[in-house]
């Protein structure tokens, strides 16, 4: 009986510090948030909280809100360095999804460092944008009228013309973890490095998850010479046109 | 000489009071032209040179739009650049648009990238329609649309035809746009919307030869009703079966509706369904007899059975009120109470008419009842006000279907419980049909007989005082009326209902069409119960000057000996030699259970005269 007791209070232990700790290890580890209002008050009371645009170089250049500096969420652990030796300073991390994903994952690399200050931008530069603040272009690309492919389209290509090279610029973790066949994995905050390694004597797609950051690659990547189209939708297209396909098989 | 001297300050006053003006205007007229022309100086380019003048922004010049250059020389040398342009300074409501533009938020495309000819910029240089589908094609090539019947109409000049803009916005296109996977009740609703906006315009869909009323016919529909009350989820909104970009006629073997397309088209969201569960039609004019007869003549058979029912019972409610009413009215200026005051002794003696069994039974039907209406109803009435606060209260049109299946199945287990019941009265234990017609048509039975028709005849005379009130066995005509009314009310409702209830399984009995008039006859027939009961029952049994406001015998069960002989004066000579009346004696009922049967039974009557309101409001003001 003694004995029964006494496992049962082991496993309580052991069962209840992740119930327990984890929810409040979670929302811990996460920076505050702020609205774009509550930063664009922050910056007019001179409180000169430092930006960072945790998108590709390529991207940052062509649009983040003034007095930004680029950091890509993927590098931030390599190049904490470049954060400010003050671990009380005021930052600003933001991203292009309404989920503000990359700068989630860049302020957590800014918290685990020690950074005590570190905000995140609530819905990132869109809500900033759709507040109507403004923002800067360093190095603007220009948009040229490239026409997007659409997944089955895409996937024609891919079947009958052998040159067509799909180009996947999702980081390479995402790209791990499912891809078109075929496609190779060029991540966007690497693009600006890398854009020669890709073949030019190959009409290229480039593929990413939403098919929110093709079309700035697209025209990156034209105004180098390449024949470059994006996918429509990235890969959410491509699967929901996967999930369809498998869904009228098994149907028939 | 001296006449000359005004003269001549005169014409110096002329001149120089010319030269002011000239001089004036051309300082005004200096920075526009002047800057031009020094910005040409350097910048010196056939488009802006030829072409800019000539564009629609040809009057402004080159700072209106390039401001910023505070100094020129620092400019000409490359250090002081202009800002960048903001047409929304100009065009404010397009940039509060565009503001919240896909395209701007997530894709920082400014306003010279679709506009990439801004300085040589005509105004309509071609048709608006076609000038769009180039414009966006150019990025977002789409051979659905192109092939499509909206396309054609437009390349052919056709401005009432959708272009991109017409259902994706010019400035205002949204994220959902793209991803329908992610927001498809948002997308639904938007799009449905905007087919809507064109199709259901009179003078658009005349100039096209369209039928400006499909939208309205659609309306009327499951599909239709469910969209309109704000809960699009799981319904086909326009495009589930029109499809987004490639809408061709149903007569193009390349249109999802084209029947050999219907199946395909149809199982998108429903499976498991005979073929022939597509004749479903979904928008029907039920008023078409050459079309749709058998809508036609359901329409005109359910409406002929409405209007007959209630106007027979208006008539008598209201001459029933009249002779009562007239009658109380009579006595009371007489000075002579009713007989039922003045019982004393005996006559107060508590006489079972309903059974605990029978009460809790009416009970239930009166929960299942409401639940049906308040569940139903708001789908009926779909744009009325109260119906989206109804639809509210069952947290959405899905729950409220989930209720009103509930709801349904209580009825058709008390209806189901009530025909056993009726075969065991007719065919008791160990009698089996021996004196069954004499139970049948006997006094104690619901069936309708000759004395109910002499009853009726006696009834009308009483009504306009030419007789007496003739004197009721243990059931009245109204009272069978009742009865058999909830049996043709289970076999029109319940049986549309079943079908309406998984349409799929259905088709494997009837084609689809018969869903159409199910559909029909469902919604026909509850709103002839709904407005029997809460006017014509309400007011038989309980709205009747002398037992207003309610009569609680459906809940306590009893009532005294005198009122037995009163209102039912031949079940109590029946009754009175036997042993039977003596079986029948009941204590006088308990507070709680009064208390109890006046809170329900209020509460119900109350409720069911809101929801005729609300019914009634719907039928003229909607």
């Amino acid at each position: 009986m003694r004995r029964i007791f006494h496992q049962g209070l082991l496993w309580i232990a052991l069962l209840f510090p992740p119930l327990i700790f984890a929810p409040a290890g979670a929302t811990e580890m996460g920076a505050k948030r702020v609205s774009p209002q509550e930063l664009a008050q922050m910056l007019a009371e001179g409180k000169q909280p430092l930006l960072v645009n945790n998108m590709g170089l390529i991207e940052c250049l062509d649009h983040s809100i003034a007095g930004s500096i680029c950091i890509p969420s993927e590098e931030l652990e390599k190049r904490i360095g470049e954060l400010p030796p003050d671990k009380n300073r005021l930052m600003v991390f933001y991203c292009e999804s309404e989920t503000a994903q990359k700068s989630c994952e860049a302020s957590d690399v800014a918290v685990r460092h020690g950074y005590t200050a570190a905000y995140v931008l609530n819905g990132g530069l869109p809500a900033w944008k759709r507040a109507g603040y403004a923002t800067v272009a360093a190095e603007r690309i220009t948009r040229r009228a490239i026409a997007s492919v659409k997944a089955p389209a895409l996937r024609k290509m891919l079947t009958e013309r052998a040159a067509v090279l799909a180009v996947d610029i999702r980081s390479e973790i995402a790209f791990q973890k499912g891809h078109i066949e075929s496609a190779i994995n060029l991540p966007m905050y690497q693009l600006h490095r890398r854009w020669r390694e890709l073949p030019l004597n190959r009409p290229l797609i480039l593929v990413d998850s939403r098919g929110f950051r093709t079309p700035l690659a697209a025209n990156y990547l034209a105004e180098r010479g390449y024949n470059v189209r994006p996918l429509f939708g990235g890969m959410t297209s491509w699967e929901a046109m996967l999930a369809k396909e498998k869904k009228d098989a098994k149907r028939k | 000489m001296r006449q000359g001297v005004p003269s001549r300050i005169f014409s110096i006053l002329f001149l120089a009071v010319t030269a002011a003006f000239l001089g004036t205007l051309c300082i005004a007229e200096r920075p526009a032209w002047g800057a031009a022309l020094d910005c040409l100086s350097c910048h010196d380019d056939y488009r802006y040179r030829a072409e800019f003048p000539k564009s629609v922004h040809g009057d402004n010049s080159c700072t209106s739009c390039h401001t910023g250059i505070t100094d020129e020389k620092r400019h000409s040398e490359g250090e002081g650049k202009p800002a960048a342009v903001n047409c929304g300074s100009c065009h404010e409501d397009i940039a509060r648009e565009y503001r919240q533009n896909f395209h701007y938020v997530q894709l920082d495309f400014r306003c010279n990238d679709c506009h990439r000819n801004i300085h040589s910029l005509r105004p309509r240089a071609k048709k608006a329609k076609a000038a769009i589908i180039e414009k966006c094609t150019e990025c977002h090539a789409n051979e659905e649309y192109v092939a499509s019947g909206h396309a054609e109409a437009v390349l052919k000049g056709n401005e009432d035809a959708a272009a991109c803009s017409d259902c994706h916005g010019l400035h205002s296109t949204q994220v959902f746009h793209t991803s329908l996977e992610k927001y498809p009740e948002e997308a639904r609703e938007f799009y449905s919307r905007n087919c809507k906006r064109c199709h259901a315009d009179p003078a658009l869909a005349k100039r096209n030869n369209l039928n400006p009323r499909i939208v309205a016919y659609y309306e009327q529909t499951y599909h239709g009703k469910v969209q309109g009350i704000g809960y699009p989820a799981n319904v086909a909104g326009c495009a589930d079966c029109h499809t987004t970009h490639n809408i061709l006629p149903k007569e193009d073997p390349r249109s999802s509706i084209h029947p050999s397309h219907l199946v395909e088209n149809c199982g998108r969201c429903h499976s498991g369904f005979a073929p022939r569960f597509v004749d479903y039609k979904a928008h029907p004019d039920y008023r078409d007899r050459r079309l749709y007869p058998s809508l036609f003549w359901t329409f005109v058979a359910m409406s002929g059975l409405l209007a007959g029912t209630l106007c027979f019972f208006w008539l008598h409610t209201v001459l029933w009120w009249r002779k009562t009413y007239w009658e109380k009215h009579r006595m009371e200026k007489a000075g002579v109470l009713p007989q039922a005051l003045l019982a004393k002794g005996e006559g107060l003696q508590q006489i079972q008419r309903f059974s605990p069994r029978e009460r809790v039974m009416h009970v239930l039907l009166i929960l299942s009842f409401f639940t049906l209406v308040m569940t139903g109803f708001p789908l009926k009435y779909y744009d009325a006000a109260w119906s989206k606060i109804l639809i509210g209260f069952w947290s959405g049109a899905h729950q409220a279907g989930l209720f009103h299946r509930g709801a349904a199945l209580l009825l058709i287990a008390i209806v189901a419980y009530v025909a056993f019941l009726s075969l065991r009265f007719l065919f008791p234990k160990g009698q089996g049909r021996r004196g069954f017609l004499g139970r049948l048509f006997g006094p104690a039975s619901l069936v309708p007989n000759w004395k109910d028709w002499e009853d009726m005849k006696g009834m009308a005379l009483w009504f306009l005082d030419r007789g007496e009130m003739p004197k009721f066995d243990r059931w009245t005509y109204w009272e069978k009326f009742d009865f058999w009314a909830v049996f043709w009310g289970m076999f029109a409702i319940g049986s549309s209902g079943i079908l309406l209830w998984v349409p799929e399984w259905s088709s494997y009995l009837l084609p689809g069409w018969v869903l159409n008039v199910a559909s029909l006859v469902h919604s026909e027939e509850a709103l002839l119960a709904a407005l029997f009961i809460f006017t014509v029952h309400f007011f038989n049994t309980h709205f009747i000057p002398n037992k207003f406001p309610m009569d609680r015998i459906i809940f306590t069960g009893t009532y005294t000996l005198e009122d037995l002989k009163e209102q039912r004066p031949l079940e109590y000579d029946r009754l009175k030699d036997g042993t039977r009346l003596e079986s029948m004696k009941r204590p006088y009922p308990g507070i709680p259970l009064k208390l109890l049967g006046a809170t329900f039974g209020l509460a119900s009557l109350l409720l069911g005269l809101v929801l005729l309101g609300h019914i009634v409001w719907s039928l003229f003001y909607t």
